[in-house]
């Protein structure tokens, strides 16, 4: 065996082509085939708006080109529905009559931006935008850096502080870091005429939210949903309750908190059931960091007045 | 509303066998013009590209593109359940699609099966495969190409292929010794699914996993024909053309450690 080896080995172009196989590695495909890593925005549009009309598209242009990719392909059939298309008509009358709305447009899906399907692990539903002027930033209960947290908010500290003892309540109201982590915050009506509470309840956001519930209700496993007060409680009777863990308790408002929110616990609850179900559990403690996180932005949209 | 018919099922059957092999997990993406697949395989050396073009189903509708998540191997299970005289017809929803429906009927006996596939979600970004022209282009009989990948694989687990213009030549190297499998082209006008041909811009000289090679000749009974293309340091396609369409297969080639 080892004699006839020698043989071939003298033939040198023998011995090379031996030493090129022995040597060869398997090469990754990769190197040739390109995986965009993040797909140009407006191809991800145009594959989306193939067959609307530009009436449609003009009118789902907040929706097109602020919300979450993700998002976007999960709900480019809902936002063509009928009811969505007469909510983001009714919405356009409001602001033809100068109704000063909030959030700002471009914050109106900034939860899909922080936090798209793929991430979400946790779900707190919230019931309006706060409705003062600078305060709704599109993330329930959560308000910008420079905007004092309102007393709901500072009930959630401080039940997470009564429930986790390490966790340091910030000076702000800023949630965009638990966003970040994969805590979605998502209120139920999306947008509310300024100091007038509720008023763009019943006008179509409530269907459109119930269908982003319904969308992680059934394509996800393992995420954990925090009801707190009988609205988001009654909102969240679909979900599936042997896939998911529905954790409730009374609202956090003052009226309510001491009733129980103040020790529901839920956030020590979430991890564990996080950790039990192989996920990494929710940094609680990370809002104390990284203060001044600006609102990604779709690159091609800078400023208000595009959308307007 | 998605509705497609096919009235040959078991190509349905050997199609998904082709592709499950090599992906787990894959969106089937539904448009007017038909359904496509695309996927790596999880080491990120292969990749399948399968495209049905509308017109090969009878009837054939999609008001709007749209994807399907699919566990291969959990359709495969279902369409063990189809016979091969059967006729297909896959039906979804395509506004909610969270279920395929597959309808089976074998006309002969008047039994009609019904299944439904939950779907799943999967997150795929569309890869974009370079046009190239080929260095080399090889026709061959699919059975011959399998009987090659199939005999190389008991001396080596990768295999040289070189191409020049009157010879394609496969070559093992192993720890028992070696073999090579050399073939000329022919072609036979009473027999064109026996011929081989070769197109040639430069020789090449190419290094291939023969497991994954033996992978993608599970498109043998697909087509008589099978071709390969070829080019120095490219990947590798494998390609089986159908009556109703295709299925590419990408292979990335070894390369020298230096």
């Amino acid at each position: 065996m080892s004699k006839r080896k020698d043989v071939h080995d003298d033939s040198s172009q023998d011995s090379n082509k031996k030493q090129k196989i022995t040597s060869s590695k398997q090469a990754f495909l990769t190197s040739w085939i390109k995986q965009p890593s993040q797909p140009s925005s407006e191809n991800v549009i145009t594959k989306f708006t193939g067959k609307m009309n530009e009436e449609m598209k003009k009118l789902l242009q907040i929706e097109l080109e602020t919300m979450d990719n993700e998002w976007l392909k999960a709900l480019v059939n809902e936002i063509q529905k009928p009811y969505f298309v007469e909510l983001k008509k009714f919405l356009a009358t409001e602001k033809s009559n100068n109704k000063k709305l909030f959030p700002p447009d471009l914050q109106i899906y900034s939860w899909s931006r922080y936090t798209p399907p793929s991430i979400v692990k946790v779900v707190i539903l919230g019931q309006d935008p706060y409705h003062n002027d600078r305060q709704a930033h599109g993330l329930c209960f959560s308000v910008p850096h420079n905007v004092p947290p309102p007393p709901s908010l500072l009930n959630i500290y401080k039940g997470l502080k009564n429930d986790i003892s390490t966790f340091q309540v910030p000076k702000h109201g800023c949630l965009v870091n638990w966003a970040k982590s994969g805590v979605l915050l998502l209120n139920t009506s999306l947008t509310v005429r300024a100091h007038e509470p509720a008023s763009h309840s019943g006008k179509g956001w409530e269907k459109f939210t119930d269908a982003v519930i319904q969308y992680l209700n059934e394509r996800k496993s393992g995420l954990v949903f925090m009801l707190w007060g009988s609205h988001a409680i009654k909102k969240g009777k679909a979900i599936n309750k042997t896939k998911h863990l529905v954790l409730e308790a009374v609202h956090p408002s003052p009226l309510s908190a001491h009733h129980g929110f103040l020790d529901c616990h839920h956030w020590s609850k979430a991890n564990k059931y996080l950790k039990d179900h192989g996920k990494e559990e929710i940094e609680w403690n990370c809002l104390v960091e990284n203060k001044n996180v600006p609102i990604p932005s779709n690159s091609d949209l800078s400023n208000n007045e595009k959308i307007d | 509303m998605f509705e497609a018919r096919l009235t040959q099922g078991a190509l349905l059957k050997r199609l998904l066998d082709s592709v499950k092999e090599l992906v787990t997990d894959a969106n089937f993406d539904c448009s007017e013009t038909g359904i496509s697949l695309q996927a790596m395989d999880n080491s990120h050396v292969a990749l399948v590209s399968l495209s049905l073009r509308a017109e090969g189903f009878n009837p054939y509708r999609c008001d709007r593109g749209f994807s399907l998540g699919v566990n291969l191997n959990s359709l495969n299970k279902i369409m063990k359940c189809a016979g091969n005289e059967d006729v297909i017809t896959l039906k979804a929803d395509d506004s909610s699609a969270d279920s395929l429906c597959l309808l089976f009927e074998n006309s002969s006996n008047e039994r009609v099966s019904e299944y439904e596939l939950k779907l799943m979600d999967i997150d795929q970004e569309h890869l974009s495969i370079p046009e190239t022209d080929y260095d080399a282009t090889v026709m061959m009989p699919s059975a011959e190409f399998q009987r090659i990948c199939r005999d190389l694989m008991v001396v080596s687990e990768s295999v040289t292929i070189d191409v020049s213009k009157d010879e394609i030549k496969f070559t093992a190297e192993g720890e028992l010794g070696t073999g090579n499998v050399k073939l000329k082209p022919t072609s036979t006008i009473d027999k064109p699914e026996e011929s081989i041909t070769i197109e040639l811009g430069q020789t090449v000289s190419l290094q291939f996993s023969l497991k994954y090679l033996s992978n993608f000749t599970r498109g043998t009974p697909l087509s008589d024909q099978v071709m390969l293309c070829l080019s120095d340091n490219m990947p590798l396609l494998v390609e089986y053309k159908m009556d109703i369409g295709y299925i590419r297969y990408y292979l990335a080639p070894k390369v020298g450690d230096e």
